[in-house]
């Protein structure tokens, strides 16, 4: 594993969630 | 967060198989105002029905990133509520992360949780005197310190 697996869909990220029973960690970032 | 803790391997293992990863901009018109953020970096740890169970502002060096997580998941687990898997996240972080900065909070919650399920004041007690030998210099103790008085009547 080189990098976070990050999802840029809030929507995505929740359907995952529920499929895998998991916590969502969401970031908020500034680019730059 | 992506020069340093991001790109930590740890960091990168812990997260990829505990959690589901989202990243949105702060500038998001929709999601930014929902979740009220107002700086970054703001992480937030949501149940799959959205429910918000933790959030931090501001930087985190790596081996403080992990322990906050767990904490994370831990209060998670102690608001569904699943006190003795929130158990399990607040010792991890004790067994593990001992040094971290989040370690009295996890004996805090930690004590409390096995308190709300066994109703044992010793629990309590258990906080104030691991806070106390532990992390004495911790603002976690003084939220601790009316269990000394437990002791008497024990």
């Amino acid at each position: 594993m080189t990098q976070i697996n990050w999802i840029e869909s809030f929507d995505e990220g929740f359907s995952k969630a529920r499929a895998e029973q998991k916590l969502v960690l969401l970031d908020f970032f500034s680019p730059g | 967060m992506d020069a340093v803790a991001y790109i930590n391997p740890a960091v990168i293992g812990f997260i990829n198989e505990n959690l589901i990863p989202v990243r949105l901009q702060a500038s998001d018109p929709v999601f930014g105002p929902k979740f009220k953020v107002k700086w970054t970096p703001t992480l937030l740890l949501l149940d799959a029905e959205g429910t918000e169970h933790y959030r931090t502002l501001g930087f985190y060096p790596p081996q403080e990133l992990i322990p906050s997580l767990l904490l994370g998941m831990g209060k998670a687990k102690f608001d569904q509520p699943d006190r003795p898997a929130a158990c399990g996240y607040f010792e991890q972080i004790l067994a593990d992360h001992a040094t971290s900065t989040l370690a009295p909070e996890a004996v805090y919650l930690n004590g409390v949780s096995r308190y709300i399920e066994t109703h044992d004041v010793k629990s309590l007690i258990g906080i104030y005197d691991r806070l106390l030998d532990d992390y004495p210099n911790s603002p976690w103790l003084t939220r601790a310190d009316p269990y000394r008085f437990l002791k008497q009547g024990s």
